[in-house]
């Protein structure tokens, strides 16, 4: 990737902050005590009128007159004085665009004050906030609340209308740098060599921790991803988590860090020193580096569709650039985007490359399952691999900012932060919007966001506990509760490849445990821990993650709900390769996994075997026998612990047998030859669901097909006895076999009864030893028949 | 002095093409002849003034256009001096520059590699699949 750059020197002196409105306009302020105004491609405009100097003329003006009228000479000093005293720091937009011509911004000066200004330069209001000089100055992502920091050290939280509303806290440094946290609820500063989080709640305890060997200059926290980058005169920038943990740390730079920018994406973020800018990507990794003649950078500002961004440099010069020559592969297709409106489709097997031209710059574009979706700032194009010159095409019109596009086989859904989730078929026709209380699409993002063909989960913003599901064509809520967790979700996703019915969502948490879930309901079972990435195939049902820096694949994730025993063999560990802390899986297709290193670079794995894969299809069939033969020619314990799983969960006997008996598990060969032997078939399903550990769901099934002593007996043999007597006092059967049992259960033991349940109906029913064999006998027969009667029957 | 005193002394004469002469014709053919040769000293004289200009014009330009080189010499000397610095900032910028393509290429690089190892593991797959 490469920075495109230009620089245009206009402001006589040091140019000290630049502020976008909308994608197509800048302003820039600088100490020759002008702002000036700036297109979208980089063109100066005009000197943005203002009535801050006009303000001070005038107050010193009246300041005069009512002293008395002094001479001419002393009230033309005591003007060109007030004159020269304004040198602005910051310029910051109200966050919420208006009515064109309505903008606001509040722009901030070395003398403590801030003054709001609308767009045509008239002062609305002008505060002094600080003693000392203001230093940064942030609006809240609503816009209710502006924060000032200043050189007095004071941190204060004022409402939109510029009253003050607390003093947030005073420290004995000046505050170089504040950020707002994604919620608005808290605020990362700097402090000296710390770095300082203090939440807006006076009761809770802020956070601080050492971040750099040097002052720290600049600090800001995505609102999209959660994670805060910092630059200091060390020379170094840092990536750090909202807890402080460090994620990444650059090495010595060879001048001091002035300023660090997220792009509002999330994906990337500028950093800014001596005639340098770097772009890099949220992981720290640098993407790109420019070197242009504008002196220290001291602000950096990007566009909202984070296709953009604006220096401002100590020598004078606003500095634009963006970025190009983004790639993407997805199989046999190399995805360029040379310019910001351009993009090269090149087919590596035939060598043809296509050309696709937009009107506006693109902003987003995905490919997979054969379809590129392509998303600008007014239109969405869909491209199919078949045909690249005529694609549908959906418009945007709603100046929303593409958050994130996300593809499954027969759909796709564009998130922006306007209009929220839109799914959409590859034609292009409209399928749903799914919606829900408190959805907040701005934060939405590739991690917390994921869509199959008939399913779609999203993590609850305000409860990140819980994730919420939605049917894909409908965009109704499929349970009436949110899945929940006992743990804040990170990440989540969706298996791509199954029927609905066995739709499952594995989820990432805060402790980096790795869990899946049938969608249905809250059934989560651990599959691994210190996982930082995790992704389904394209192709077929297994789950690839990056665990403790080692790349692991289970090739059927349900096992877990199946028989947990043998999950560790149905995964698969590539040995010998180490990718490090932090690694992010990319991409999974068929028995390739892409995966990108903390440092950046692109590692392809391949040996992800292809058998499952042809497993699951026969699986998927029914056909048991290829299946066994399948496995019999690959010779690999992992597939015969597939396999084994599979047949539980198919309720497959036969081949059960086979697959355990080939795994060395000789317990389970046991049982299942027990099963064999159970007369009917709700028994044997029954003895499935035991076998997976469930021994309500097998209750279940025995009750509803009336086999209530099979029931009382399970329950026996599992020595739940409270269970096993309730079940019988409530179908009034049996309960003197259960008391029967139970006594020569105890007598076994050498031990005395002392349920007091059992001891109030040991008084109170009698039975007979001999009798109560005999009924076990009954009961055996009885069920023997029902097995003939619908044999017979079929 | 003596021509006004003695003005009655003054005689006419006839010269030789028969004009009328007030002065002695020897003395008229002097007088004459100095008139023609104070004519002749002017315009040597103004000659004279033109080629000192001249000659002071190209002196100025040439001053003008020496002072013009010096300072071009006293710039070029600064800009050799400076070069040096120049030089420095510049290979700050390369060896900046290098660090960020070194980074590059070795990403690539490591990308290069998993996919030689994928191949390989592939051509030993095959290998074994028509094996059998």
């Amino acid at each position: 990737m490469k920075i495109i750059y230009n620089e245009s020197i206009r402001h006589t002196d040091i140019v000290n902050s630049v502020g976008w409105i909308g994608n197509n306009e800048l302003y820039s302020c600088g100490d020759d005590q002008k702002i000036l105004q700036w297109s979208g491609e980089g063109e100066y405009i005009n000197e943005a009128p203002n009535g801050i100097f006009d303000l001070n003329d005038q107050t010193s003006k009246s300041i005069n007159s009512s002293l008395n009228k002094l001479s001419s000479l002393s009230k033309q000093k005591s003007n060109t004085n007030m004159k020269k005293k304004i040198y602005f720091t910051s310029i910051q937009w109200f966050p919420i665009k208006g009515k064109a011509g309505t903008e606001i911004y509040a722009i901030s000066t070395t003398d403590g004050n801030f003054y709001l200004c609308s767009k045509n330069g008239r002062v609305e209001k002008v505060v002094e906030a600080h003693y000392g000089a203001l230093l940064s100055m942030k609006w809240n992502y609503d816009g209710s609340a502006l924060a000032t920091a200043g050189e007095d050290g004071q941190l204060k939280i004022w409402s939109r209308s510029g009253m003050l509303r607390s003093v947030l806290i005073q420290l004995s440094n000046p505050i170089y740098s504040i950020s707002w946290s994604p919620d608005n609820d808290k605020l990362i500063m700097t402090n000296e060599k710390n770095l300082l989080i203090k939440p807006l709640q006076p009761s809770q305890k802020h956070i601080q921790w050492k971040a750099h060997d040097g002052v720290v200059l600049s600090v800001e926290w995505c609102s999209v991803n959660n994670l805060i980058i910092s630059g200091g005169e060390d020379k170094k920038y840092k990536v750090w988590d909202s807890y402080g943990r460090q994620i990444y740390s650059s090495g010595i730079n060879d001048q001091v860090i002035t300023s660090v920018s997220w792009s509002p994406s999330g994906e990337m973020f500028a950093v800014g020193s001596f005639n340098s800018i770097r772009v890099c990507d949220k992981l720290g990794w640098s993407y790109g580096l420019a070197q242009p003649n504008s002196g220290s950078i001291l602000d950096i500002a990007w566009t909202p569709d984070s296709t953009q961004f604006a220096c401002a440099g100590g020598n004078g010069a606003v500095c634009f650039g963006y970025i190009t020559e983004r790639r993407m592969e997805w199989k046999n297709y190399e995805i360029i985007i040379p310019e910001q409106t351009k993009i090269i489709v090149h087919d590596i097997l035939t060598g043809t490359k296509e050309q696709l031209d937009f009107r506006d710059h693109v902003i987003k574009a995905s490919i997979r399952f054969g379809y590129l979706i392509v998303a600008t700032s007014s239109q969405c194009y869909i491209y199919s691999e078949k045909n690249w010159n005529t694609p549908s095409i959906i418009d945007l019109s709603n100046n929303g900012r593409v958050v994130v596009i996300q593809q499954s086989q027969n759909y796709f859904s564009i998130v922006d932060n306007l209009t929220g989730i839109q799914v959409y078929n590859y034609e292009g026709r409209h399928q749903s919007s799914p919606k829900y209380q408190g959805l907040r699409p701005e934060f939405i993002t590739s991690q917390t966001f994921s869509l199959s063909d008939d399913t779609i989960a999203i993590i609850d913003k305000t409860d990140e506990k819980s994730i919420v599901i939605f049917e894909t064509t409908t965009g109704r809520m499929i349970n009436k509760e949110p899945l929940r967790h006992h743990q804040e979700i990170l990440e989540i996703g969706l298996n791509l490849h199954e029927s609905s019915y066995q739709r499952q969502l594995v989820i990432i948490d805060k402790n980096r445990d790795m869990y899946i879930t049938p969608i249905n309901k809250s059934l989560f079972k651990k599959l691994g821990s210190m996982v930082d990435s995790l992704l389904w195939n394209d192709e077929s049902n297994t789950l690839a993650a990056i665990m403790d820096g080692k790349f692991v694949v289970w090739y059927y994730p349900n096992v877990v709900f199946v028989d947990e025993e043998i999950t560790h063999l149905t995964r698969f560990e590539k040995e010998g390769c180490n990718v490090g802390k932090n690694a992010q899986l990319v991409k999974f297709i068929g028995s390739e996994a892409t995966i990108r290193k903390s440092d950046g670079s692109l590692i392809i794995l391949s040996d992800v075997s292809p058998y499952p894969a042809l497993l699951h299809e026969l699986v998927k069939k029914k056909q048991w026998e290829e299946a066994i033969r399948l496995c019999r020619f690959a010779k690999l314990e992992v597939l015969w612990a597939c396999l084994a799983a599979m047949a539980v969960a198919g309720h497959d006997l036969n081949t059960a047998e086979v697959a355990y008996a080939l795994i060395n598990e000789v317990v389970k060969v046991e049982y299942i030859c027990y099963i064999k032997e159970i007369p009917t078939v709700e028994g044997r399903n029954a003895e499935f669901a035991l076998l997976r550990h469930q021994p309500y769901e097998a209750e279940k099934i025995l009750l509803s097909a009336s086999l209530k002593f099979r029931a009382i007996k399970m329950w026996i043999d599992l020595y739940n006895w409270d269970r096993a007597l309730d079940i019988a006092v409530k179908y009034k059967t049996n309960v003197d076999t259960v008391l029967y049992l139970r006594s020569k259960y105890l007598e076994k033991c050498n031990k005395k009864e002392t349920n007091k349940r059992f001891l109030q109906y040991a008084s109170q029913v009698q039975y007979n030893p001999e009798t109560v064999l005999k009924k076990i006998e009954q009961e055996m027969e009885r069920e023997r028949g029902i097995n003939k009667q619908s044999v017979a029957a079929n | 002095m003596n021509g006004i005193s003695n003005s009655n002394d003054i005689i006419p004469t006839f010269d030789y093409t028969g004009k009328i002469r007030i002065l002695e014709s020897s003395n008229f053919e002097q007088s004459q002849q100095l008139k023609d040769q104070c004519r002749e000293f002017v315009d040597k004289i103004t000659e004279f003034s033109t080629i000192v200009s001249s000659f002071l014009d190209l002196l100025k330009e040439k001053s003008e256009q020496i002072e013009k080189e010096k300072l071009k010499a006293i710039g070029l000397r600064n800009k050799a001096e400076k070069e040096a610095e120049n030089r420095k900032i510049l290979e700050q910028r390369l060896i900046i520059l290098i660090k960020e393509r070194k980074a590059e290429f070795d990403r690539l690089t490591a990308q290069y590699d998993s996919l030689v190892k994928i191949e390989q593991e592939q051509a030993s797959f095959i290998e074994t699949l028509s094996g059998k």
